[in-house]
């Protein structure tokens, strides 16, 4: 009785684990994302797509005169690629963490960039409450609920 | 209690448990909040240090703030306990300058056993206050406690 009984658990958590998935790695985003992969400040524009391929975003910061209302014309754009790296196993736990690489550019030519991490989460046995990314909640700097939903 | 009961009631507890989430730590938004740039840098340095802004508002002409916001949370078996806490780091940029850096926390929340809330002014009829203050308080599933 008491062996037929660990048989039976043994194989409901063998069916419960498969059913809750087993294990998994992911990396998203550009693949050169070391600084050694980076392309110098002055290069152009070009360089850094063929460093890097499509960017994930292009972010117009300022077209205008240079100083306001005087100076000579600029162009001012963000290149970004975002990379995520995620693993689970089942849900028992599940992991994420955010990078991305930026490239200031102005008028055509690399000015600044840089690598930066952008945060990372964690949760054990189905602690999967959704915290999303400030920019996603109401309001920005919360969004009434403290245990992470978002409306 | 021994026996089958004992492993029934620990059986019910770990579905509970398991049913209703366990824990979970998050931190998204820029890392770097230590090593930021100065008044007087250009503007490169500001990517340079941080990435990518989550927002570039504009204020006027070549004046504009680049924007990073950062929420931490963590949740204990979901409706049990709850806590965020948000910042935001901005840089105004004039000229390709930096003439202001700022970092600075954005208030925070905490919540046991889904007791009712209050929206960030942000989130709320007139920003600043709605004239009802029982009026801004949901309960835990996102219903007005009091209200129309």
């Amino acid at each position: 009785m008491t062996r037929r009984l660990d048989l039976l658990i043994a194989l409901a958590v063998l069916v419960a684990t498969l059913g809750s998935g087993c294990v998994s790695t992911q990396r998203y985003g550009t693949a050169r994302a070391t600084e050694k992969d980076l392309v110098d400040e002055g290069a152009t524009d070009g360089a850094v797509i063929s460093a890097h391929g499509v960017p994930d975003q292009i972010i117009r910061v300022y077209e205008g005169p240079a100083y306001g209302t005087e100076g000579p014309q600029v162009e001012k754009l963000l290149f970004v690629y975002r990379i995520v790296d995620a693993g689970s196993f089942g849900t028992f736990y599940t992991y994420d963490e955010f990078t991305n690489v930026c490239y200031f550019i102005v008028n055509g030519k690399v000015e600044g960039r840089g690598i930066a991490r952008g945060g990372s989460g964690a949760s054990i046995l189905y602690g999967d409450r959704f915290f999303p990314h400030p920019r996603g909640r109401g309001g920005h700097g919360g969004d009434d609920d403290p245990t992470g939903g978002s409306r | 209690m021994t026996g089958r009961p004992a492993a029934g009631v620990a059986g019910a507890a770990l579905l509970l448990l398991l049913g209703s989430g366990c824990i979970s730590t998050v931190r998204y938004g820029v890392e770097n909040v230590t090593d930021l740039a100065k008044v007087g840098d250009p503007e490169k340095t500001v990517i340079e240090k941080h990435g990518a802004p989550d927002e570039i508002m504009p204020v006027s002409k070549a004046r504009y703030i680049y924007v990073y916001r950062i929420v931490s949370g963590s949740v204990m078996l979901d409706v049990v306990y709850g806590r965020d806490s948000f910042q935001n780091l901005s840089y105004m940029v004039d000229g390709g300058q930096i003439t202001g850096v700022g970092l600075v926390d954005e208030g925070s929340g905490t919540r046991l056993l889904r007791a009712g809330i209050t929206p960030h002014p942000k989130a709320r009829d007139g920003h600043g206050g709605d004239a009802r203050p029982a009026h801004s308080i949901v309960d835990g599933l996102g219903r007005w406690i009091f209200g129309d």
